[in-house]
């Protein structure tokens, strides 16, 4: 705990002037980086499955900095709120953002927001893990292919539930339904726990959402994953189409958390944190932490995360123009 | 006592005053509603709700203002007092100190709200309220922020608190 | 099941699980007496403590927070008309009113029994039926979603004091500000005014501090000089025994009334409350005497929200599902043990659920050991001069209102929610059913619109599924009798009649 840390360094003003008068401003490019603890802004709450993935990776990426790296919670405007707050943060470092796909490449094609992809600069992609879409054992098809077939023959017949309407998961589904001819009705809900409720109370036909949360009734049989969101098989569920089985491979989102900065942060300085989120996420304590609930661990450049970004943000501003949602 | 920061008047005229404002309020949320996407029967959008609520809102507060017209007797005539200014002060320092917030940062904001309502509401001296205020700012900044882990912000100090 | 309970209990009485449910509940009741901290912040922050702890301890920490979170809400409710949370809204009703009549202590004390009562009561509930609560849990779609929460709505319009107008416009005034915000459906922007601040609509935190703390407080001001502190004597401290055999029906009855409302998604403690309210004030013979310091007004809600912590447990730990934020952390926690919650979680790893259940039989216990002492210790706190009180408590207000979302704008919010609730008070509205139509607002249109998708836009096919059947049904027939009551005048005999 940093319990009276303050009292301390209150007690020594003195001594942070004349600090900070040596280390000061004219000699910015010689300053040392980090000297000070780094704060990580994440746009949602505590306690969540976002926030618990980077108070791991600032857990493990403080030693490698040599500095403490502290997560705050930002919480509000389904992420826009944090967002905003990175973006217009002093690109000096001291500030970056832990995000998730919707800010950045979904949110500012259904609602104004203050900021553009160039306003801010990736870091470094922690991990990704798709998504699934599975029904109840009794559910007239068995693997990915007679799943697809039978939507197409029922238009608009059933019902899938996701995290709201321009969320994640309906924009992903969405993108792959779109090529294939599937109609089918999509039911808000607040988060993976609720669609797994309603899904199990028979509410609802089709569970859309993570893996993490249904694998539970994947295993004990009562619920079966016809399709899952990448181009790759997952073998947790073997059940499961990929996209390149199903004839889209390009029709791929992921969900993944990643760091960026403020844009115009010196390119030393981006270069070193790069390296460390990079060496932090490839860690065997990261790694296990995720692999442990079916996510795969990236750890991606700063420049292949700007390039998946930019491709997901264009991408999702067509799936929103073609199923009649986006800025009124 | 009797004095300007206040104002008298009588339940009835309130409540028909409060009716006109919810009346007119009920007539902004329909204009409001207007303007959203009404969406189909089967994907109701998002105008439905606050339509409707309008709508109703309308129709009581209509009911109120016919009830209070209609109000005789003791109940119409029971004289209310609003306002002291003690309230207007402390309602004004809550609002200065909700603007300044965050550019000022915690210590000060608490020392400026508890300085100016220490000396309104008690009869000790300048000296003394100054020395309390600065004291409960930074105690309750170290328990707060440093024991719980609060969100304060550090304003114009931060240079000197990190 | 008794050798699984017997294991249990002997997990939980080891001398580490001990101290770990200990530390829980004792740091549950800190954050739950701070308003704005509240359990969320609480557990957020033990969190990365329990990463090295085995999970049975881990779990028997944190639940303890959540539940110890319970029996401290209402103190400051009770002793400054400060609700931190939306289930310690009703407790001011009564609960400060008996303060000011000097009775802070036995309010307290009532609480903390009928916090222990609740919380125990949920908790053998939790242990004979979670299987079975959980599947009407899940039999609850949101059309029965949709017909539960227009019953709470109808229950709410009994607990105002004022003219039957008034109250309805007061929870008219509530729906329509909750709709304030992005739409939880399509995410269009709703009186937003273009401003991101209000996308997640106004602060409930705001509003509450505002329209009760602040209000309460301007409210003294206006004769701060002959607002005299109270001065508790050791027998005012204690409960009389006319208090205590006042309380005991309505504690059993808000026991009932949680454990019974507990399978309501996401809000059943804040609907317990008040639900519980308009039942003790219904069957009172002195139903005047309801908010104006009513003992079985404070005792019946509390007990009741506590009796909802064990079924708020059920969708975790049966189902793997969090319903509330609060337990959302429960399953991280469980998470990073390796621990999937869910169908199996029972059966496969039965040390975690009995140890857990063992724990909080345990923690319940401990939390009124600690809470009995402590009510000496706030009522003590009423001795502190007005004039020095009063600012300290606008600058907890402050606090509290600013760590929940770090937005400076949300004081200004309580600002303009303190004069609005002291003029409502001036012209005798009730604040409470405005705070909590807020809280039901978007879960009535939400499951609505949920259910009209879901059946394709058919009102006929919200009749669908068993429980939505008996529950639309069951509110269809209440709201034509309360219709007619209300217009042949009747309304006040209407819940006696069904």
């Amino acid at each position: 705990m940093k319990n009276f840390r303050l009292s301390l360094r209150s007690s020594l003003p003195v001594l942070a002037v004349a600090a900070g008068l040596l280390s000061g401003p004219t000699v910015g490019a010689a300053e040392k980086y980090p000297s000070r603890p780094i704060e990580i802004i994440v746009p949602t709450g505590a306690g969540g499955g976002t926030d618990l993935v980077f108070r791991q990776l600032a857990d493990l990426v403080g030693p490698i900095l040599g500095t403490n790296v502290v997560v705050s919670n930002r919480p509000g405007g389904g992420g826009v709120i944090g967002t905003i707050a990175i973006t217009r943060a002093k690109p000096d470092g001291y500030i970056l953002g832990g995000l998730w796909n919707a800010p950045l490449t979904m949110t500012p094609h259904l609602n104004p927001v203050p900021y553009t992809p160039q306003d801010y600069l990736p870091i470094s992609m922690a991990d990704t893990s798709p998504t699934v879409l599975c029904t109840k054992k009794d559910f007239p098809a068995n693997n990915g292919k007679e799943f697809i077939d039978y939507l197409k023959k029922n238009p608009n017949k059933f019902t899938y539930g996701n995290d709201g309407v321009g969320g994640t998961i309906q924009l992903t589904m969405e993108r792959i339904f779109l090529p294939l001819g599937v109609k089918a009705r999509a039911v808000p809900f607040s988060g993976a726990g609720e669609t797994l409720k309603n899904f199990l109370g028979g509410h609802i036909d089709i569970y859309g959402g993570s893996m993490t949360t249904i694998l539970p009734y994947v295993k004990d049989g009562s619920a079966k994953c016809l399709l899952v969101t990448s181009p790759r098989s997952v073998s947790s569920m073997p059940d499961a189409a990929n996209l390149t089985e199903l004839g889209v491979p390009d029709r791929s989102t992921l969900l993944w958390h990643g760091l960026i900065a403020p844009k115009g942060l010196p390119a030393d300085r981006a270069a070193l944190l790069e390296k460390a989120f990079q060496q932090a996420a490839r860690s065997p304590q990261f790694r296990e932490y995720m692999e442990s609930r079916g996510i795969t661990v990236e750890g991606s450049s700063s420049a292949d995360f700007r390039k998946l970004i930019d491709s997901e943000y264009a991408a999702m501003g067509e799936v929103m123009a073609q199923i009649g949602l986006g800025k009124k | 006592m009797k004095n300007a920061a206040e104002l008298t008047t009588t339940m009835r005229r309130g409540e028909i005053i409060a009716a006109v404002v919810l009346l007119l309020l009920s007539a902004g949320i329909i204009a409001g509603a207007w303007e959203m996407p009404v969406g189909s029967a089967a994907q109701p959008g998002a105008a439905i709700f606050p339509l409707g609520l309008g709508f109703l809102l309308g129709l009581i507060s209509l009911g109120l203002l016919l009830r209070a017209v209609r109000l005789r007797g003791e109940e119409a005539a029971e004289p209310v007092q609003i306002g002291h200014p003690q309230i207007w002060l402390t309602l004004f320092i809550l609002f200065i100190v909700g603007l300044v917030f965050d550019w000022l940062g915690y210590l000060i904001s608490a020392t400026l709200l508890m300085a100016v309502l220490l000396r309104s509401y008690s009869t000790l001296r300048w000296h003394v309220v100054l020395l309390a205020a600065v004291g409960a700012s930074i105690v309750s900044w170290l328990i707060f922020s440093q024991l719980l882990d609060a969100s304060l912000p550090m304003g114009v100090l931060e240079p000197l608190l990190r | 099941m008794m050798s699984y309970l017997i294991d249990g209990f002997a997990l939980a009485l080891r001398p580490d699980n001990l101290l770990y449910c200990f530390i829980g509940v004792f740091w549950g009741t800190i954050v739950g007496v701070l308003p704005g901290l509240g359990p969320l912040a609480g557990l957020t922050l033990l969190l990365p403590l329990t990463f090295h702890l085995e999970p049975a301890s881990a779990i028997i920490m944190l639940a303890g927070i959540f539940y110890g979170a319970m029996y401290g809400g209402s103190t400051t409710s009770i002793l400054l008309r400060m609700p931190g949370e939306a289930a310690s809204v009703i407790t001011c009703l009564d609960g400060h009113e008996m303060a000011k009549q000097g009775r802070a202590g036995p309010a307290l004390v009532v609480v903390a029994i009928g916090s222990f009562v609740g919380g125990t009561v949920s908790v053998v509930g939790l242990m004979m039926f979670a299987p079975l609560l959980a599947k009407l849990m899940l039999q609850v779609g949101p059309a029965a979603e949709f017909a539960l929460m227009v019953f709470a709505l109808l229950v709410m319009s009994l607990i105002g004091t004022g003219h039957v107008l008034k109250t309805v416009t007061m929870i008219l005034l509530g729906l329509v500000i909750g709709t304030i915000g992005l739409d939880p459906i399509t995410g269009y922007p709703r009186y937003t005014f273009g401003l991101i601040e209000l996308s997640d609509g106004i602060s409930f935190v705001g509003m509450a501090l505002g329209l009760f703390g602040v209000s309460e407080i301007l409210l003294n001001l206006e004769n701060i000089a002959n607002v005299k502190p109270i001065r508790p004597t050791l027998k005012s401290l204690m409960p009389r025994w006319q208090d205590l055999r006042d309380a005991a029906p309505s504690i059993g009855r808000g026991s009932a009334i949680g454990f019974l409302f507990g399978f309501i998604p996401g809000i059943s403690h804040v609907i317990s409350t008040f639900v519980s309210y308009a039942v003790e004030k219904r069957i009172s013979k002195h139903p005047e005497q309801f908010g104006h310091g009513a003992i079985a007004g404070v005792a019946g809600p509390e007990t009741a929200n506590n009796a909802t912590t064990g079924s708020a447990m059920i969708p975790l730990l049966v189902l793997g599902i969090p319903a509330i934020p609060a337990t959302a952390i429960l399953l991280s926690a469980l998470m990073i043990h390796g621990l999937q919650p869910g169908p199996e979680l029972i059966s496969k790893h039965p040390e975690i659920f009995w140890g857990l259940i063992a724990s909080m039989y345990i923690g319940n216990f401990m939390l009124l050991i600690l809470n009995l002492p402590l009510v000496g210790l706030f009522v003590n706190l009423l001795r502190v001069p007005y004039a020095y009180l009063a600012p300290t408590v606008l600058l907890f207000c402050i606090i509290g209102i600013y760590s929940v979302n770090t937005n400076a704008s949300d004081i200004l919010i309580m600002v303009g929610f303190g004069l609005l609730g002291y003029l409502l008070r001036k012209f005798k509205f009730d604040a409470a059913p405005l705070l909590l139509a807020v809280v039901l607002g978007e879960r009535i249109e939400v499951s609505l619109r949920r259910a009209l998708i879901i059946s394709d836009g058919s009102y006929i096919g919200l009749l669908q599924g068993g429980a939505s059947k008996i529950f639309v049904s069951a509110v269809v027939l209440l709201v034509v009798l309360q219709f007619v009551a209300v217009l042949l005048g009747y309304r006040k005999k209407m819940f006696s009649d069904v």
